[in-house]
Order: structure tokens, then sequence, then C-alpha cells
């Protein structure tokens, strides 16, 4: 891999942080409602708003108020919660990290079930099990995480089967084993769906590669079936298979926000949701930075790694 | 060579697909015998099933089964027979493959080496496969196999590729190797040394193969016994001399017609063209797979029984009227009278240069030095009215850009002028008069456009006097004179055959009445019968407009049937510019020496000399300041090469650019030798 | 017209698209007729059959206040259809828009439009309607064109190597060596040849549209109640979940249902409008 296209990358990785915050901070901006105005309620004296717009920094120009957001988030200062009074960063920290305990178990869960799903559905092309595997993948991109939640809800948590808490969250430092039983829900929905978009990915690159001019040369040069699949179907359709996962994890971030929602977990989701609800504007900024550049680092890395794997990509 | 046993034997093989209007008849028919130490060709034009043959052999068909029947024996081994685990161990360990594309058929994740040893470890297992390896990379004839081993296949070349994929089938020594076009991707003097190399190989170590091409050239350079197919069905076998001096099959002898030779310029042959239709693949075969298109069909006589393969003569052939057939004399199809070109220039171009290079935000901002292909150098050239001049080279030489640069679509500096005045900005008048024809007509045709619309629209820009029922009456006028009735108006392009799109792109360029069309590799990718018949409409145009034709092409085989005078690329220079009069006779720039020396033909009346180019084009991504030609040069003189060449002129419009001096030029051998008995009725 | 049954004839012969566009027509018919249709006032309470579990009476079982499911679905059809439909439209003509001009365009000014509109995509989808959300405020309309811009960027880029890819074409080198003028070029050579991958992209794009809207509406900050929006209906069965399945069943199988429609049609128009497969 070479140097330049490692800074290339980077730089594009930059720029998307600028437009992003620029695009974060910009929606909050034309906010309707004026952060004095939601702290103090409907009846404030004009002379109290103007106080606190001052104290607040508000009636400094957009650009100004820009760089005073910017400058504290690079510093890990994402200013004071309107609805709590508290910091909004560690707020945020402790919320992301749980949403990434969550995720990350899902993704693992999905890259482990979803490629050898996608591979067999490609090798048994048109079979039963290809058609089985097919019709629960089309069923799965086609149901919000919502539905599928609050039905896996509703089956596993309720009164009758009761296998899992509907609710809440433990820590693993606290109780590993309960922890489990409480992220199993959320993981589960997320699991589902997810292998759902990426089983079909992997099908469907893979039943490219199964037509290409060298897994046929390679098959009628009287390789094993197992060599055939695995050193050259399966290994060239991995590849595009990683960009696509990167892809996915917006869907996996948006599938978390509903999944917190609906299974109360404490994590990014639910205090955006709660922000948005409440008008909190220096948590609705951070939350919503935080995780689209998760989205812009996870791309990332899946370009540099799909570089470090192709050996063809160094030359463009 | 009779008596040696059979490495493969097909008997009464058929084979056909399901299509959407029933079973689709693939294979009818075959039986042929490939003997130990012998390749046998296999030649058809597109639609053909050649391939399918090759496929049927590797037991892979391409399509969903309905019907198979026959046999096909590997040294007594029905393959038809074998299930997926014998077949596993029969590929590549007693038969093998080499494909067409070496650019798809390699892992692109997998080194060169790492190719071999997995098809070596399969099938021998052991150990020294590295030096096996290495041993087979030399074989081929790769130059520090050392380092081929551990190359991916995007570092190495596409002639390079074409070796390791020979090596990989020679591999296990198999008993029978299928060659499925190797030579039709590569360039000329690539597919040359190829050829060169699978031709050693069989004497060194006698190997068996059927070698499939559409190129009778091709085939007749390699082959000891060629079969010719269509529709399906094997219409003739024989050996390549007896059946290119008589072929019996009407088919063979219309293919071969249509086919240009070197002796043409002197004999004054004409192409003919074929009216051949496609082989009816649907429903009960004809007893006779040509009668749909054989002008010598008898039903009483070619009805009565299936037409089968019957050894005549030394030969096999499918025919029962062949005795009539050979004494028919095959018609002579009148060509219009060559066009005498005015002697005043229409088009000069003279220091034209084009540069491509793309740099984008981030380089500029980094000040990256920003990386440049020089695609066309210093290029001078002058068209006459009426005159046609061949513009030949491979694949990267410039001949394209040069078409580009013509039209408007290439940013060039130098001087252009038409007519005498120097075309500053390439304005409607001059559009008008220079078109282009692209080789591509599926992709040169807007497919949601009728051909109504695709040519009213030169009409509109171009002759704008014209009442909207003039247009529609012009465009029926245009159909007529490119041969295709005036319904077709109302056509999508993608209901017309390969011929027919490009005769509409023809259609459209000359609609406007222009001075000068460009045909860019118009007639590559079309088999040679349709070839044929654009070149000639091309000719009747001419005869008939006056219109002067720049002809690119990497076919040199038509250029005697088209050109007044050719112009030889290479890494975007013009090297030489001739008469092509004098194309039989020394002096010639060295490349334009290998270049012509490396087409095939099935010409019994010369032969080619053979010279060979080796070493792979350079990317000409900064200025050469010497002879482009200098790193790959068999008759380089040495380092004064590295400096510019002078252009010799041998008079008469001949210019050569090279170090070498005029004397020595003037008497290099010709790359023809034409036989006694056309050159004597000459003397 | 001939064309458009041509490829509605095609789109028959095709399994999805068979599929596809029979559900699609239903649909429509459900869109059109709903209200009418449906056997019971989708608003009228049945305290006597709260939680009914499906029967004759009521097809598909009752909601907490004994409304009748199925009636509540078949009116909601119209509003969740009709408005992801608009929602797309929007995503679809701004993104097209931009994706073919810079396209076509090319050079700096593309690398500039291009750079932001993947920066833009750089923020997960719900996550930028969320956004957008909170500017408006939550209501079904502003939902609605919360989804569209946020479908914009990738419509844009879809567009766009359409674009680039048809502007390699010998036929538009063709028209440009003609000197046909830039209108010809943008509107009669390219745009025609771009629209079949731009309409099945945008078919697959109202499946994700039926999908956010139910999802903004599920976290109330879409369709406001008593609407029968399915999303909602399923947010509103929150508070009874243990009593009955049914009212979370019945929304959630429509929106599937609506998805998979919108997906298998966009399936086998993708197979169908592929030119080089003949179609027309």
């Amino acid at each position: 891999m070479s140097v330049t296209f490692l800074i290339r990358r980077l730089f594009y990785l930059v720029l998307t942080a600028i437009v992003v915050s620029m695009i974060v901070f910009g929606v909050t901006q034309v906010l309707p409602a004026n952060a004095a105005q939601m702290i103090l309620g409907e009846y404030a004296t004009e002379e109290a708003l103007a106080v606190l717009n001052a104290r607040l920094g508000l009636d400094e120009p957009a650009v100004v108020q820009y760089w005073h957001w910017l400058s504290g988030a690079l510093t890990g200062d994402f200013g004071t919660s309107l609805r709590t009074s508290q910091p909004v960063a560690p707020v945020i920290m402790e919320a992301f990290g749980r949403s990434a305990l969550l995720a990350g178990f899902s993704l693992g869960l999905v890259v482990l079930i979803s490629i050898p799903l996608g591979a067999v559905a490609a090798l048994r092309r048109g079979r039963a099990t290809d058609l089985a595997v097919s019709f629960v993948s089309y069923l799965g991109v086609s149901l919000p995480e919502f539905v599928l939640a609050t039905l896996l809800l509703v089956w596993l948590a309720g009164p009758s089967v009761g296998l899992f808490p509907a609710s809440g969250y433990i820590s693993f430092l606290v109780d590993p084993l309960d922890a489990l039983h409480h992220i199993a829900l959320p993981v589960i929905t997320l699991t589902i769906i997810l292998t759902a978009h990426i089983s079909r990915m992997v099908r469907s690159e893979m039943v490219d590669t199964l037509g290409s001019d060298f897994v046929r040369a390679a098959r009628l040069r009287g390789l094993s079936r197992r060599r055939v699949i695995v050193n050259h179907a399966l290994r060239n359709s991995l590849l595009p298979a990683i960009t696509v996962i990167a892809l996915d994890v917006g869907y996996l971030i948006g599938g978390v926000i509903v999944v917190e929602e609906v299974f109360s977990f404490p994590g990014l989701g639910r205090q955006l949701i709660l922000a948005i609800q409440n008008r909190d504007l220096p948590m609705l900024q951070a939350g919503a930075l935080v995780m689209a550049m998760t989205y812009a680092v996870a791309n990332l890395l899946a370009d540099l790694a799909y570089a470090a794997l192709d050996k063809r990509i160094q030359f463009e | 060579m009779s008596d040696t046993p059979p490495v493969l034997t097909i008997e009464n093989y058929a084979l056909s697909y399901a299509g959407p209007d029933g079973p689709i008849r693939i294979l009818d028919d075959i039986n042929l015998t490939i003997r130990r130490g012998e390749i046998l060709g296999l030649v058809g034009e597109s639609g053909s099933a050649k391939s399918s043959l090759a496929n049927a052999i590797m037991r892979d068909p391409t399509g969903k089964v309905v019907h198979e029947s026959g046999r096909i024996l590997l040294s007594g081994t029905d393959l038809t027979a074998l299930g997926e685990k014998a077949l596993q161990k029969v590929r590549g360990e007693r038969i093998s493959m080499v494909f067409q594309n070496a650019a798809t058929a390699l892992d692109p994740t997998q080194t060169l080496g790492d190719h071999l040893i997995e098809t070596l470890a399969q099938h021998r297992g052991g150990s020294g496969l590295r030096a096996k390896t290495l041993e087979l990379l030399g074989h081929v004839g790769l130059p520090d196999p050392e380092t081929m081993l551990s190359r991916y296949p995007h570092e190495v070349s596409g002639g390079e590729k074409q070796r390791v994929l020979l090596a990989l089938a020679l591999a296990c020594e198999p008993e029978l190797i299928v060659f499925d076009e190797p030579t039709s991707a590569l360039d000329a003097t690539t597919g040359a040394r190829l050829l060169d190399l699978v031709r050693g190989l069989q004497h060194e170590t006698g190997i068996s193969g059927l070698f499939i091409s559409h190129d009778l050239g091709t085939v007749a350079e390699i082959a000891d016994r060629i079969a010719v197919i269509y529709g399906g069905r094997i219409v003739e076998i024989a050996e390549p001399g007896p059946l290119f001096a008589r072929p019996r099959h009407p088919y063979t002898r219309a293919l071969l017609s249509s086919l240009p030779r070197p002796s043409d310029s002197l004999t004054g042959r004409r192409l003919a063209i074929s009216h051949a239709a496609p082989a009816p693949r649907l429903g009960m075969p004809p007893p006779c797979i040509y009668s749909a298109s054989c002008p010598h069909h008898l039903p009483e006589l070619c009805d009565a029984a299936q037409v089968r393969l019957q050894v005549r003569d030394g030969r096999q052939l499918a025919c029962v009227r062949a005795d009539a057939v050979e004494q028919s004399r095959s018609e002579a199809t009148e060509w219009p009278a060559v066009t005498v070109p005015v002697d005043q220039p229409l088009i000069e171009v003279s220091g034209m240069d084009v540069v491509y290079g793309r740099t984008s935000l981030l380089d500029r901002i980094a000040r990256r030095p920003i990386r440049r292909t020089r695609a066309l150098v210093d290029t001078s050239l002058t068209l006459r009215p009426g005159e046609t001049l061949a513009i030949v080279g491979e694949s990267g030489c410039g001949k394209s850009t040069l078409a580009r640069a013509l039209t408007g679509l290439a940013p060039y500096s130098g001087t252009l002028s038409l007519d005498g005045t120097t075309v500053d900005e390439m304005d409607r008048a001059y559009r008008s008069d220079v078109q282009i024809i692209f080789q591509n007509p599926d992709s040169s045709l807007n497919p949601r456009h009728t051909i109504a619309t695709i040519l009213l629209r030169p009409l509109k820009l171009f002759r704008p006097e014209l009442s909207r029922r003039e247009r529609r009456e012009e465009v029926t006028k245009i159909l007529e004179r490119v041969r295709l009735p005036a319904e077709y108006a109302s056509r999508f392009p993608h209901q017309l055959s390969g011929g027919e799109k490009q005769r509409i792109a023809i259609a459209r360029s000359f609609a406007a009445n222009p001075k000068v069309i460009i045909c860019d590799e118009i007639t590559s990718g079309l088999d040679a019968s349709v070839q044929a018949a654009i070149v000639r409409l091309l000719r009747d145009i001419q005869a008939e407009t006056g219109v002067a034709l720049i002809f690119i092409t990497h076919d040199l085989g038509v250029l005697r049937h088209v050109a007044h005078r050719v112009a030889v690329m290479y890494l975007g220079e013009i090297v030489e510019t001739r008469d092509m009069a004098s194309l039989d006779h020394p002096p010639y720039h060295p490349y334009t020496e290998a270049l012509m020396s490396s087409s095939p033909s099935i010409d019994p009346d010369s032969e080619t000399t053979r010279i060979r180019l080796t070493g792979e084009l350079p990317t000409r991504s900064e200025a050469l300041p010497g002879c482009p030609f200098e790193s790959r040069c068999p008759r380089r003189l040495g380092e004064i090469c590295k400096t510019p060449p002078p252009l010799h002129d041998f008079g008469n419009g001949h210019r050569i650019l090279c170090h070498i001096d005029a004397r020595t030029l003037a008497e290099m051998p010709p790359v023809w030798r034409f036989s006694k008995t056309i050159m004597e009725p000459l003397s | 017209m001939r064309k458009l049954f041509a490829i509605l004839g095609a789109l028959m012969r095709n399994p999805q698209g068979a599929l596809g566009l029979v559900l699609f027509l239903l649909l429509l018919a459900l869109v059109v007729l709903g209200p009418v249709l449906a056997p019971a006032d989708p608003e009228s309470f049945n305290y006597g059959a709260r939680f009914a579990a499906p029967s004759l009476e009521f097809p598909l079982g009752t909601d907490w206040y004994g409304r009748d499911l199925l009636s509540r679905v078949m009116s909601g059809a119209r509003s969740t259809v009709l408005l992801a439909l608009l929602a797309t439209g929007i995503g679809t003509v701004a993104g097209a828009l931009i994706g073919v001009l810079s396209g076509y365009l090319g050079g700096g000014a593309d690398e500039v439009v291009m750079r932001l509109n993947d920066a833009v995509m750089a923020i997960p989808g719900l996550l930028f309607a969320l956004m957008i959300i909170a500017v408006l405020g939550s209501s079904s309309i502003n939902a609605v064109i919360a989804i569209g811009i946020a479908q914009t960027p990738g419509m844009a880029r879809v567009a766009r190597s359409v674009t680039l890819q048809v502007r390699a074409l010998d036929y538009v080198s063709a028209a440009r060596a003609r000197g046909e003028p830039t209108s010809w070029i943008v509107l009669a050579e390219i745009l025609p040849n771009t629209i079949a991958p731009i309409i099945v992209e945008a078919t697959i794009r109202v499946a994700f549209a039926v999908m956010t809207l139910a999802t903004l509406s599920f976290l109330g900050l879409g369709a406001q109640p008593p609407s029968p929006e399915w999303g909602l209906m399923i947010a509103e069965a929150r508070s009874h979940l243990f009593r009955s399945p049914w009212p979370i069943i019945v929304p959630g199988a429509a929106i599937a249902l609506v998805a998979v429609t919108f997906n298998l049609l966009g399936d086998g128009l993708r197979d169908v409008l592929n030119p080089r497969s003949g179609g027309h």
C-alpha cells in the first residue's frame, strides 16, 4: 500500500469531518426554537433572554459560534446539556461505549453467519437451500428493525416465554452473564436484519465470481472443488464484501438507534432521540457528530483493508 | 502419421441446449479424430459453435443441456460417461485448455507461481514443485522465471499472461491441449510469437492439440489438418495446403474467397461477398446444414439423405455435389474501379501532438508531478481528395488518438488545415466535411433512438436547407445506398445484426456529404464475409462520391483492397508512409517489416518472411528523445538509435523515419516471396 | 404507450417482476379504494372486543380499543405508500439532477460536487433524517421531506456513475464529433440511457422510504395519533405489549409486504430494463 494512497484517504476523512461538522452544526443553527427560550420557558422576559443568549454566546455570528463549538469538540468539550445542565462529553462517551459494544457484538456475529450463508446459497444456486436463504433474506431486508425488535420483545420477553429481560442494561464489569442476558435481544435483532443484507451481497458477489473465467479455468485445470471454492471463488468474493460490510455499518447505526429505543438500552441512539425530543442542542450535535465520524472511520478502515488485500489497488 | 493411435476420437456427437423457443441445436453429427502429435485446427465464423465443441470436450457446457448423444474418447476413455470426480482427475492431468482471454483466466489475487504450483500439487503432489514451476516458466519462453514466480497477473503484459496459461496447460504433460482462440486478444506481433512458441513446443515434445480460431490464417500457421465448422456441423476436413489451394465445400469456398491474400495486388483478385445466412438451429436439422445458403443446392440431390462427412480425394467432405461445385466458377464480383486521387492536399496535418493526462484536485494541492502519456508525437500527414489513406499499427500506437484529434474529440497542438485553410476551431463547416465511424456499432448507435432519428441528426445539423419531407426522403435514399430496406428507418439498433449496424454507422457518416470519412477500425470484430461486404460498400461510396477515407486498422490483409497509401504508426509516431503499389518491395521501416511479417496468411501463392519482435511495448510517459522503436528493433544499430532518427525520402511520397541508411533499407529482402506461377505471366 | 406495454409484458415473464407487479397493482387498488373497501370504520371503538384474535367478524383481530385492525391497515395504506413515493420522488429528482449534471460536466466541478456528496453520505441515512426532523419538527410531511433529502446524495452518486458510463460510449463521442449542442447531448443522448438504472434504483428506494417513514413515526417523529399510519400503530401498541401480538403483527406485516413489493418490482425491472438483455 503506497503512502500517497494512505495520505489521500486520510485527506478525504478530514474533508468528510469538516463537512459533517458543518452540517451537524448548521442544522441545529436553523432550529426554530431558541435555546435560551427553551431553558427559560415561555414567560421569560426579553432582558433575561438577552442575558442568557450572551452567556451562551448565541448573540455572536454563526461562524464564530461554529468555531467555538468545533474547537471545543476537538478538545473533547461538547458543552453543557440543556436538559440536564451536565457536561455533554462524559454522557456521550459512556453512551458511545455501550452502543459500540452492542454494534460490535452484532457485527461480529453477522460476519460469522452471513459469509458462509451467502457462499452456500451461491454454491447451491437455484436449489432449495438457496431459495430458502434468499426468501428469508428478502424478508429480512424488507422488515424495519423496530418491527422485528418489537415482535422479538413480545415473543421472547413476554410472560409466556420470558427468556430475556424486556429492557435495561447491565455492565459487563458488574456481571458478565447478566450483561449478556440483557444485551441478547438487541444483538439478535440487529444480527438478523444485517445478516439478511450482507448475505444477499455475499451471495451475489459469489455468484458473479463463480461465473468468472478464472474460476472456470481453475476448475478445468482439475483443481479440487474445495480448492476452487475456497482459494479462488471465496477469496475474490470477500474483497468486495468488505466494502459492502463497511457501507452497511450505516444501516447498523440506524438500527442501533431504533433498537436502543425499543429495548430502552442507554446508548448513543437513545441519547440522540432524547435530545431531539427535548431539543437539547449540544447533546444532539455531539451525538450526531460521533455517529457520523464512526461511520466515516469504518469506511476508511474498509478501504485500507481492501487496499492491503487487493494488490491491484496500489496502481490506481 | 495416420498409423499412430488417436488421442481424441469424437463419434456421432450431438448436443442441444434449452432455449426460450425450444431446444437449440448446438452441435450435430460431429466426427473427428486427433492423432498423437497432431494439431487439428478448427475454424468457423461467429455462431458456428466452435467454442461449444471445446466446452463439450472439456465437459463444461455453458448452457442447459437438453440432449446429448455420441461419444468423446480420450485415448479410449469415454469422457461423456465420467462423473464429476473422475473428470476432475482427467482435467489438467490428461486434457487441458488454453483460454482466449488471459486477462480474466488468471486469479487476480494469486501469484503466477502459485497458479502453477497448485496445479502441479493437485495432480503430481510431492516435492520439487518450485523447481518444476521455474522450468515450465522458462519452457514457455518467459525471461527471468524467478521474478515471474512472485508476480501477480496485473503486473505482467498480455503476452506474458498468455504464456503463463500455456505453461499451466503444459504443466502435467497432458495427452491433449484444447486451444480456444489463444491469440485473438493479442496484437499481431505478440500473437505471432506465441504461435511460434506453440509450434516449437510441438516439434520438441509432440503435443496433440485442438486449435480453435475464427482466423484461418492463424490456424494455417499451426495445424496439421483443418476442420471447417458451420452451424454446429463440420463441413470439411483437410490439410492446409490442399484446403487453401482447392477448397471443396461450397461454404469453405465462400469463406476463402472473402479472405484477402498478399498476392491479391499482383493477381488483381477481388474479395467475394458471401451471402451465407446463420445456420438454422431450431426444429429438425436439414439434411445439409448449408442448404439454405448454398448457391448449388439441388433439393432432389442434396435433401435425399443426411449429408455426412465422407472421405474423398484425401480429405473429408460433407457435400454431395462437390464435383459440380468445383466445376462452377466462383462468380467474379464486379468491384468499382479504383478512384484516382486529385493531386492536391485536402487535409494537411503537421506537427500534431496529443498528450493525455489527468490531474486531480489533490494532485494539484500536493504539487505532485503529473504523469502524462504522449499519445501522438509530432505527426504530419497529407490526405488528397478521393484518396484512401490507411493507418496501421498495434494497440496503443496512437492511431485512434489521431482519429479523435481530427474530429475534435481530443485536444491537440500543431496545425491542421482543410482545403488549404488552417482550422482554428472545429466549426460546423469542418465537422460537416470530416466525419467519423467508430469501431463498435453496438456502442456508436444510441440504443434509444430509431434508425430514422440517427440518420436525421446529421441532415438537420449539416443540411438545414432541406425541408422536413426532403429529409425523410433522404433517409430512404441513404438506406438504399448502404443496401438496407427503407423499413429499417423505424427500427432500433438492437433489432439489427452487427454488419447491418455498421452499415447504419456508415450511412450516418456520409449523410452530410462529407469530404473525408475517418473509419476507426470499422471492420474489426466482424466475420470475414461481413468485413468484405463492408469494404466493398466503402469502395462503392468512394467511387460514387469521391470522398477521401482515412482507414484505421490493425488488419493488414484488408489493406490491399481499400487503400491507396498506408501510414505505419508505432508509439504515437508515423514511422513510415508509402504507396500501396510498392508494398511488395523494399525499402521498409524495420517495424513495418516486422508487422507485415507477423500477419498470418492463407495464400498458397506467397510465402511470408518470419521476423519476430522481442520485448514488450514501452509506455510513452515521458518524452522519448530517440527512435520510438529502439527498444525492440531487430535491426537496431546501437547507441545512435537513442537520438532522433532522420526522415529518408524515397520519392513518390515514400518516407521512412530511421537511422539505417537509405541504401541498406533499399537492400532489405522483400516481406513476401511470390510463387512462380503468378510471377511469370507478369514478367 | 406501446413501449410501456412491452416493458410490462417483459416484467410478467420475469418471476420476481411478475410477483412484484401483481403485488404492486393490488397495493395500488388498496391505496385508491382502501378506505372504501375497509369492512369496518377504522376509528370506531368496540370495547366488547378488545384484543380480539382474528375471527370472521375481525379478519385480522382488533386493538386495545377494539378497532378492526384490517380496516385500520387498509386505510393506513394510502398515507404510507403515497408518502413513501413522494419522499422517493424528491430524492430521485434532486439526486438525478445533481448526478447527471455533475457527471456530464466532469472536471473540477464534478470533483467538488462529488467530494461534498460523499461527505454528506458519511452521515447514516436515518441519522440524517432525524437531524432534519429536529429542525423541521415532527409531522408526516416533514418526515417525507427529511427522507427525500436523506436519499438525495445516494441517488446522485448512482446517477453520476451511470452518466459517466454513458458519456464514455461512442454514440456520445459521435454526437460531440458532429458538433451537437450540449442540450441535445444531455437530453437526447445521455438522459434517456440513464433513466432505466435510475428508475430501478428509485423503485428499490421506495422500499427503504416505506421502512424509514414507519420508523420515524414509530419514534414519534413522523405521523401523529390518531393516524392509522403503520409505524405509529406499532408505537401505540407498545403500551399494551403483552396483551395481544396482533396489533403489532398486522401493521408490521403490512410494512414488510409493501417493502417486499417494491424490492421485487425493482429487481424485476433491473432484469427487464437492461438494454443488453434486449429490452426496449
